[in-house]
């Protein structure tokens, strides 16, 4: 039999905002920022689910904090020639985010125009609460203001000392990177400085989901398989 | 998921979602740990009382 006894001082309650990331409201669909592996062998319905799933993000409304936030996808495939289903996603531009052939500066290519959205908002989002206090700032304080804080008054001219109300400025896209077959290429590295590794495990700050689409789950490197959080496993005879 | 479930009703689970052409067993470890076939049902294991395990609260 086992003895158990509170020990007192280690019941402080901690307090902390959670992370809020944008949702599909349904509650059904998996929330973001996820990394799915989908595990199937050829012509099994993978490249199908993974569409029906980035079509039911673009048919439901995304939020955040009563913002609706779009969704766009990327996909890097060798053989997208022979897969017209992609076709049948709208956040997918086939001209300018379809790419056939992986390499480690694509990827890099296509991570830093999505944090270069990302910053461009959230230096935006502190706009509106500094213009609020510059036009309450009289005329005669504004030296003093601007001694203050300088940065604020940068941050204002920079958007030429228009209304944020006027300013059209999107929230950055939620997006999902779509790798299919990428198998044999350098996508799967066991290099411990994998471009793609290292981007799956910071994948929720840079607010992109992966979709990797491979036939065999031992050609996924272990720390890649780790940091999934959704998987699809489709029919295979040998269960190891 | 090893943590909610064991071997045999991952199989159980695996074997019921996979019966059938393009059928796949779908694990969706973002809230909880929820079990589908396909992305169109969800899948519940019941045990001898007719409880269902808390994976699928």
């Amino acid at each position: 039999m086992i003895i158990e006894k509170k020990i007192e001082g280690f019941n402080n309650k901690l307090k902390f905002d959670q992370l809020n990331y944008p949702q599909c409201f349904c509650g059904l669909c998996p929330k973001f920022y996820w990394n799915m592996l989908n595990i199937e062998s050829r012509g099994s319905g993978k490249i199908y689910t993974v569409c029906q799933m980035v079509k039911h993000y673009e048919k439901h409304k995304i939020m955040k904090d009563g913002i609706q936030y779009k969704l766009r996808t990327h996909l890097i495939s060798p053989t997208i020639q022979a897969n017209e289903i992609y076709q049948s996603l709208d956040s997918l531009d086939m001209e300018k985010d379809a790419h056939d052939d992986y390499n480690d500066q694509l990827l890099l290519g296509i991570i830093n125009n999505i944090k270069e959205e990302k910053a461009e908002y959230d230096k935006f989002l502190p706009c509106k609460k500094h213009f609020e206090k510059f036009m309450k700032t009289p005329e005669s304080k504004c030296e003093k203001a601007y001694n203050e804080e300088p940065e604020i008054f940068h941050l204002l001219q920079e958007y030429e000392y228009i209304h944020p109300k006027d300013f059209k400025h999107e929230p950055p896209k939620v997006n999902i990177i779509i790798l299919d077959d990428l198998l044999g290429s350098d996508a799967f590295t066991k290099k411990t400085k994998s471009v793609l590794t290292n981007a799956m495990i910071k994948n929720r700050h840079m607010g992109i989901c992966f979709a990797v689409l491979v036939q065999s789950i031992r050609a996924v490197p272990k720390r890649i398989r780790l940091n999934s959080s959704v998987f699809q496993l489709a029919s295979f005879k040998n269960k190891k | 998921m090893s943590n909610v479930i064991d071997v045999n009703q991952f199989e159980e689970l695996y074997d019921h979602a996979t019966d059938k052409p393009f059928r796949s067993l779908i694990i969706n470890t973002t809230s909880g740990k929820r079990f589908l076939s396909n992305l169109n049902s969800e899948l519940f294991i019941e045990n001898a009382d007719n409880k269902i395990l808390p994976n699928n609260k």
